[in-house]
């Protein structure tokens, strides 16, 4: 849905019903597998008063699996099946399967409803007025119903096999093809012949005797590529089932130049940025980790050997850092997939409940903008902007929401010593800005010193002294501290230096820092 | 409902669709937002307006940028003569261009007759700079001088080389007129973090436009609700008129005016369900409050002399470019989100080597003291700012190597750069031929820029949308791929 308008595509409402066809599929699977339950019981004496039901039952899987069958070619419409040739294939065995039951249905309802049979009466004649040839063909007796009795069996068995297939085929496109048999025990894989599972391979005990395709590349590749690149999916061409078929490549060549990792179009989709046309995997789903992208590029550059023990192999700094991680264990990472890189030099941000809306709401009346930090989170950032002074019950207020606050900017806000020592003690605070507040001397600065979390502080144009602001460069998770306009001296900041070589202070320009142009240049005609 | 002959021929088709026709879910979607905010402006009354977060309400990822500023060179400053620093070109001097760098792509109609197109050299010598060593010429010494904290990208290019198609092209991300701008887009996105200031803010400086001016469509709010324009600053001694109020009026009366007023206009809407009524609305109460903020903003005594030395001597002078950047500073400082600096001159067909250094030291002072004061105030980790082109110009000379020659648009590449928000400093992304003619490292088309600001605001461009038409639009049409090779 587009953030634009609100206004639903019809598209999207195809999408939203089709999602529903793999809750309602079990509906026809239950009530026909019922049926033909029932078609076999009342060929025994003992049940046989089920013979006015299974008419019935027949009926309601049929329309069942019409209403099924409606969705899933709703479902088959979104862009992700466009390409797989077994959505087809479930398609037709699906539409083949409502067919079916719909003949049989409609069968089993005419021989129960037939002229003399029980229950039926005039009325019932009337409703149905069907013509003489055809009531001729269901009479009792007639050569319909003593076909049926005969062959009864065989729409039960075209129902049961039917049902089987479709659900496989529906199951794999759900939940990939190697689902079903992913944990299933080795005798039997070797029984569908299927690859052993790598799982099978001891863990190696260190980089040095690992494997660098079955115990690093095999095994990422299967985990995170495989639901799509598999034997029989092969999303466009391509096989990751196993080291030939991977080496063979896609529709369009090769996908891994031994060798050169920058010519194969392997290691160049799983190196784009996720929102890249190009980038595998697609539509979302969980990429491979920074780790095993550097492990299969090292893996492409060694030649992409079908196995080689990593100690035997020249050794990148990149690619030994990468297999450290993935074999101690490290990959798949919250940090690694949050971002890669660019944010990892942040500590991850807490998880804390939403924050109550009315106290929210009161606070956006005092002059206050709360926005959380991102879709994922309750975590807010409050920014004070307002004309007027902020009060001690305004902070008060924000208080009430303290855990949700990741950062706060109170510049310009009249905030004095006694606010800060409430906003000192807000628990997840990280930035926090000031500037601009006269009121905020060394005894906010020491208060500030307490709130261990912060790692950006923001002292611009207050009277903070040396005295507060050795208070506040010892806070332990500090990055960045600004002080531009206070009566800090550089020779207190120049002896913190010494020991807060990973926090930027910054002082600012000084008045010696400005050179005065005095050059003056005509502007051109 | 009964309307009045006289005000349905004032209806728009929109409010047509607003007005209880019902055509749909696009009309049923804009009531209720519109219903919504109504409640929203009706409950605030007197008091300060609260804050707007925007459509986005939260971003799409972590943000590392909160605002923007983006600078505009109207007319296209050379690359070769600024950034790009090509030692070939400077050996070449007089020579003619390679056919092999030319290629055999039709240059603009203004040169296309020549019969030689002769290399002309870097009007001044360039130096290296800081621990990055970037190469940036001796007319902007000062932009030279935080080399380190500034991201050059030599490998922009542009599909369109006449001035405000491109210009038009890389603000709204479509060549003709009409469609928002970036800035309109992120006011529409995340709203304002200062209900007391505009959210976007225009200014073009006061300077010889050389033929080319700023161009209205490049601040446009396009289809979106009109409210999300930048509002522009008069380049004057006073940015916004008229904001005492009349003799004899006190700021109470004025109040109980705008509720009235306001009132009216409600009533308007309800009766015509025009959202542009409700943008009105909006605009009035933002001037209402900007009677106060706007003198705060504008009045420059609580600056340090030496503050204002550092922008150099034209700060002194309302509606320099030096005295726009200052007053940047102030609105960002105050949670503007988005201003866009707005400086013409820089198209030199002719006359370059006159022209070209008196415009480079019209900016070059001013932008880097800008970028410093953010730094030096901790605004720049989250504040972005970009200085940029439409286009760049051509390394060989327009009219032959002569007195008065110049240089000619081109749009295969050219230079901008960016710092802060979230960008990595100190780099040089993508790199051109020993000719500053053609890319070979890391093309970055304009829609990218345009993908990639939005990402640092954590908007993800493919998901920010407007249903306009039929249609869902975005900034960056079909294109943009988010230039990760920057990012810090």
């Amino acid at each position: 849905m587009s953030f634009g308008s609100g206004a639903i595509s019809t598209m999207q409402f195809i999408w939203f019903l089709g999602r529903f066809h793999v809750l309602i599929v079990h509906l026809p699977l239950g009530i026909l597998t019922l049926a033909v339950v029932f078609e076999i019981m009342v060929r025994f004496g003992t049940f046989r008063f089920l013979e006015g039901t299974v008419g019935a039952i027949w009926i309601a899987g049929a329309l069942s699996a019409i209403g099924t069958v409606c969705l899933g070619l709703m479902h088959a419409t979104e862009a992700s099946f466009q390409e797989m040739p077994a959505v087809a294939a479930h398609r037709e065995a699906g539409i083949a399967l409502c067919a079916v039951a719909c003949l049989v249905a409609l069968l089993r309802f005419r021989l129960q409803h037939r002229p003399g049979a029980a229950g039926d009466n005039g009325a019932t004649r009337q409703s149905h007025p069907a013509p003489d040839a055809l009531r001729t063909l269901f009479a009792r007796g007639a050569l319909l119903d003593r076909l049926y009795s005969r062959i009864w069996f065989l729409p039960v068995l075209i129902i049961t096999a039917l049902m089987f297939v479709t659900g496989h085929l529906g199951g794999n496109l759900t939940h990939g093809e190697t689902y079903l048999t992913e944990y299933a025990p080795n005798p039997i894989r070797e029984a569908l012949g299927l690859p052993l599972n790598a799982a099978t391979r001891p863990k190696p005990k260190d980089v040095a005797s690992a494997d660098i395709f079955l115990d690093v590349v095999g095994p990422a590749l299967q985990h995170r590529c495989s639901t799509c690149h598999n034997d029989s999916k092969m999303s466009g061409g391509l096989s990751v089932a196993t080291y030939e078929t991977l080496m063979t490549g896609g529709k369009d060549g090769p996908v891994v130049i031994a060798g050169v990792p920058n010519k194969s179009d392997l290691f160049r989709r799983i190196s784009l940025g996720p929102d890249d046309m190009d980038f595998m995997p697609k539509d979302g789903k969980t990429p491979l980790t920074k780790n095993e992208v550097a492990a299969i590029g090292w893996w492409i550059a060694q030649g992409a050997p079908r196995s080689g023990i990593v100690g035997t192999l020249k050794l990148t700094p990149e690619a030994a850092s990468a297999l450290a991680a993935i074999i101690g264990g490290a990959q798949g990472g919250q940090e690694e997939q949050d971002g890669g890189t660019e944010m990892s030099a942040e500590e991850p941000f807490p998880i804390v409940p939403a924050a109550e809306a009315a106290q929210v709401a009161k606070l956006v009346g005092e002059g206050f903008i709360l926005r959380k930090i991102d879709q994922t989170s309750n975590l807010l950032d409050a920014d004070y902007v307002s004309a007027k002074s902020v009060t001690n019950d305004e902070i008060a207020d924000l208080a009430k929401i303290s855990p949700q606050l990741l950062r706060v900017n109170l510049r310009h806000a009249g905030v004095t010593d006694a606010m800060v020592k409430t906003i000192a003690s807000f628990p997840n605070l990280r930035n926090l800005r000031l500037e601009a507040n006269p009121g905020v001397t060394d005894a906010a600065a020491g208060q500030i010193a307490m709130a261990k979390s912060l790692t950006y502080v923001n002292l611009v144009n207050t009277k903070v002294t040396d005295v507060g602001f050795a208070q506040v460069a010892s806070l332990p998770k500090l990055k960045k501290f600004y002080f531009w306009g206070t009566p800090i001296t550089a020779g207190a900041v120049e002896k913190v230096k010494v020991s807060r070589k990973d926090v930027v202070l910054s002082a600012g320009l000084s008045p010696k820092d400005v050179l005065v142009e005095t050059k003056v240049v005509a502007p051109a005609n | 409902m009964k309307y009045d002959p006289k005000e349905l021929a004032n209806i728009a088709r929109r409010s047509l669709l607003g007005s209880g026709l019902a055509l749909g879910t696009i009309a049923a979607a804009e009531l209720l937002g519109a219903g919504k905010l109504i409640a929203k402006t009706a409950n605030t009354g007197a008091a300060p307006a609260s804050g707007d977060l925007g459509k986005l309400t939260t971003g799409q990822f972590p943000a590392r940028a909160k605002r923007v500023i983006d600078i505009h060179m109207k007319g296209a400053v050379s690359q070769v003569d600024t950034f790009d620093y090509k030692p070939e070109v400077i050996r070449r001097h007089g020579t003619e261009i390679p056919a092999s760098v030319k290629g055999t792509a039709k240059v603009s109609a203004m040169s296309n007759a020549q019969s030689s197109f002769p290399i002309m050299g870097p009007l001044a010598p360039f130096k290296q700079y800081g621990q990055s060593g970037r190469w940036v010429s001796d007319l902007m010494p000062h932009i030279g001088a935080i080399a380190d904290d500034l991201t050059f990208i030599h490998s922009i290019w542009t599909p369109q080389v006449n001035h405000d198609p491109a210009d038009i092209l890389i603000h709204t991300g479509f060549q003709l007129a009409g469609r928002p701008a970036a800035g309109a887009w992120v006011n529409y996105a995340l709203g304002s973090d200062n209900s007391n200031l505009p959210s976007y803010i225009v200014m073009k400086s006061e300077y010889q436009a050389a033929g080319v001016g700023a161009n209205q469509a490049t601040w446009s709010a396009g289809f979106l609700p009109s409210n999300h324009q930048g509002v522009e600053f008069r380049s004057g001694n006073s940015p916004v008129l008229y904001v005492e109020n009349p003799d004899g009026i006190s700021r109470s009366e004025r109040r109980s005016e705008m509720d009235f007023i306001g009132e009216l206009s409600r009533h308007q809407y309800q009766t015509t369900g025009d959202p542009e009524i409700l943008s009105k609305i909006a605009q009035y109460e933002m001037a209402y409050r900007m009677q106060e903020s706007v003198p705060e903003v504008t009045d420059l005594s609580d600056e340090p002399e030496y503050i204002l030395n550092m922008y150099g001597p034209e700060v002194r002078h309302p509606g320099t470019f030096a005295r726009n950047c200052l007053l940047t500073r102030r609105l960002i400082e105050r949670g503007v989100k988005y201003v866009n600096l707005i400086q013409v001159g820089w198209d030199h067909h002719t006359g370059i080597a006159r022209r070209h250094p008196p415009d480079c030291w019209a900016v070059d002072q001013p932008s880097a003291a800008l970028v410093t004061d953010l730094k030096q105030r901790g605004l720049l980790d989250d504040t972005l700012v970009t200085w940029k082109s439409e286009f760049g110009r051509t390394v060989f000379a327009q009219g032959g190597i002569t007195d008065n020659c110049g240089r000619d648009h081109h749009g295969g590449n050219f230079t901008i750069w960016m710092a802060g928000g979230g960008t990595k400093p100190g780099i040089a992304y993508g790199k051109t031929d020993d000719f500053s003619y053609n890319i070979v490292e890391n093309p970055i088309e304009v829609h990218d820029l345009n993908a990639t600001v939005l990402y640092l605001l954590g908007i993800d461009h493919k998901q920010l949308t407007y249903h306009y038409q039929g249609r869902d639009f975005r900034l960056t049409d079909t294109a943009g791929k988010v230039v990760h090779g920057i990012i810090a």
